[in-house]
């Protein structure tokens, strides 16, 4: 009985939609849009029959994986420094990460199309300063999305690695010095395994909702990047070819599952290595 | 199911179209309700709602004109929402979006909503000022003796270039194979029948061909053209064009003069390709679920006023299907060649006809342009 309410909303927002896509995706989409309940094999196959779609899927993920390792390159450190070096500043620097957010996140997007454009004071202050001739030339490129990514996703990877760096037992890394060994090999030996569940976590926050990324690409890519959530989206609002746009969807899923998979392996292989340490 | 849609605009429509692009149309007499009215399904007449819900285009409608409304009708919430294109809004009414009333389809759309019965007929008794529309807009070819639709205003789909960074381009075809002088800086319509419409006439074929061959080889130009595109958009331009984002841009004639009304003023000129272009109507129609269909005929004859369509073309920079409506208008806009084009730049246009099949392989080439 206690588990109603939770199976209520288990089968209203997780089964009920899921199911709509699946069935969707074996039938017919209508002229202009809609759908024929008519049985449909054929929006599987379609997916792999133009290798657009293929190269749509591909450029998706390079990007998830690129963004995700630039969340790390520059979370990292960020968080490092809170865990450790914040001292009685720390929780101004952490509210400082989460204040930006009260924003909305197409506001926050489009404050970067302003600050990048090529009339913008970001270009005018590089031209005062004689650093730039001409265009900046930044605004609708692949490294535009990147910087919008690693910009909206940061705290998603900072917090799960900052929570980790704090727990890390400082006694440890003396004990490492103690016994010779130097600070990189102390940061690599000790705490990036003790900190890798907090950095499996961030990465993963950051990965999923990033291969369903459909706003960055939209405003900060322009032409340049086409992500298989803009594809879906047209796939469903311009195209009206909801049963191959859910066909889309479900592919998404199935590359997610095995992709969550793999991080479920790696996570156990790091939490035995936290455990036998 | 390749049901054709649609008759063209006639031959009669066109060149009274342009007769009256030229300024030089008598006005027909002009009987309310003898072109119009269907006897069935028509829409209930009775007290005016107390709300009403317009789904519209961005920027398409005066504020001023809009709070005047407003005024007249105090008793009256007026909701609006807006959308970037037709097929967003067909998708998001197929969707089952309730409680909108007035939408704004272009002519091939409302041809495609009357068939899928999303549109109400109207009730011409409660829309008096329809008199004023110019006969020739009365019995468009998308929908016959004007049952589901009125005009709201019509306009033309071209290409606008900022004059101080690029010379000046004739036609299509060197807008798309120029595209090495503006690289990065170029933006399209985000619109699979304008952007694929545009590269069959770029290659002299029909705005409204369903050829295989003719649309393989539109699909050609555009991947060759794609490396140079900075963005796909349909309602960023005008702000792009004015920072310097982009220098060319594909859209809609009112978008571009709207943009010479700005202080300062971007040097950007408006361009209709010597290829042609497509010539569009974009009407007013209530849906067939609207709940306050009264207040929804009182909203439309608001607007159909011809002075009140003076004060909208100042803002959309649209023509409208009101000759009267040109006395009420500043000589700067009723003698501008860009929204009243001579008749010689109207005659290569054509309107929109969507085929099931046609509109499939345009999304299809459109997708692939915008992955490439």
């Amino acid at each position: 009985m206690l588990l109603a309410p939770a199976a209520v909303w288990y089968v209203a927002f997780f089964v009920a939609p899921l199911g709509f896509i699946l069935v969707f995706s074996f039938l017919t989409s209508a002229d202009y849009g809609g759908i024929d309940y008519k049985f449909n094999l054929g929006n599987y196959p379609q997916l792999l029959k133009a290798p657009i779609y293929l190269r749509i899927f591909l450029n998706t993920i390079g990007m998830a994986f690129t963004g995700t390792a630039l969340c790390l390159v520059v979370g990292f450190p960020l968080a490092y420094f809170l865990a450790t070096r914040a001292g009685r500043w720390k929780n101004v620097f952490l509210i400082m990460l989460i204040v930006p957010f009260w924003t909305s996140f197409l506001t926050r997007t489009y404050a970067w199309l302003i600050l990048l454009s090529d009339s913008g004071p970001l270009a005018h202050v590089l031209r005062q300063a004689h650093l730039l001739q001409g265009d900046l030339g930044f605004l609708y490129t692949y490294k535009a999305v990147l910087m919008g990514v690693v910009y909206n996703y940061l705290p998603l990877m900072v917090f799960p690695l900052y929570v980790s760096l704090e727990r890390l037992d400082k006694r440890l890394l003396e004990a490492a010095k103690d016994l010779g060994a130097g600070r990189l090999r102390a940061f690599w030996r000790i705490t990036v395994p003790l900190t890798m569940p907090g950095i499996l976590t961030g990465c993963l926050l950051v990965f999923i909702p990033l291969t369903g990324e459909y706003v960055i690409p939209a405003i900060l890519g322009g032409a340049k990047s086409y992500m298989i959530g803009n594809l879906i989206g047209d796939e469903f609002v311009s195209a009206h070819d909801w049963a191959f746009g859910s066909a889309l969807g479900m592919a998404v899923i199935v590359l997610l599952m095995v992709l969550i998979a793999i991080y479920f392996r790696l996570a156990r292989r790091a939490t035995s290595a936290e455990m036998s340490l | 199911m390749s049901r054709p849609f649609g008759s063209e605009l006639s031959r009669r429509e066109f060149l009274a179209m342009s007769a009256l692009a030229t300024g030089g149309l008598a006005l027909a007499a002009c009987g309310v309700g003898s072109t119009s009215t269907a006897s069935n399904s028509l829409a209930p007449v009775g007290p005016i709602e107390s709300e009403l819900s317009v789904y519209n285009w961005d920027q398409y409608l005066s504020p001023d004109d809009l709070k005047a409304f407003k005024a007249k009708y105090p008793s009256l919430k007026v909701n609006t929402a807006t959308y970037a294109s037709n097929e967003d809004m067909l998708a998001k009414i197929e969707a089952g979006a309730k409680g909108y009333d007035v939408v704004v389809p272009t002519g091939y759309m409302v041809e495609i909503m009357i068939a899928k019965k999303l549109l109400m007929s109207l009730d011409y008794r409660q829309l008096p000022n329809f008199s004023h529309v110019d006969s020739i807009f009365r019995d468009p070819g998308y929908d016959p003796s004007s049952k589901h639709s009125v005009p709201k205003d019509w306009g033309t789909t071209g290409f606008g270039v900022r004059t101080d960074k690029l010379t000046l381009m004739s036609t299509w075809k060197d807008f798309f194979s120029n595209a090495a002088q503006y690289k990065g800086k170029v933006s399209v319509l985000d619109g699979a029948t304008e952007v694929v419409g545009m590269a069959l006439k770029a290659n002299g074929f029909s705005y409204n061909s369903d050829k295989d061959s003719e649309l393989s080889k539109a699909r050609d130009t555009l991947l060759q053209f794609k490396p140079y595109v900075g963005k796909i958009t349909s309602t960023d331009y005008k702000a792009d064009l004015t920072s310097g984002n982009i220098w060319a841009a594909m859209g809609w004639n009112g978008d571009f003069e709207a943009l010479t009304g700005q202080t300062p003023a971007p040097p950007v000129k408006y361009v209709i390709p010597s290829e042609g272009a497509e010539l569009w109507i974009d009407c007013w129609a209530i849906l067939a679920s609207a709940p306050h269909p009264v207040a929804a005929h009182t909203f439309i004859n608001f607007f159909l006023d011809p002075k009140i369509q003076g004060q909208e073309i100042q803002y959309t920079y649209y023509a409208q299907a009101e000759s009267e409506a040109k006395q009420y208008m500043p000589d700067a806009i009723r003698n501008d060649p860009i929204i009243f084009p001579s008749a010689d730049s109207l005659r290569p246009l054509e309107t929109r006809k969507a085929t099931p099949g046609g509109q499939r392989a345009r999304d299809q080439i459109f997708a692939e342009f915008k992955a490439a």
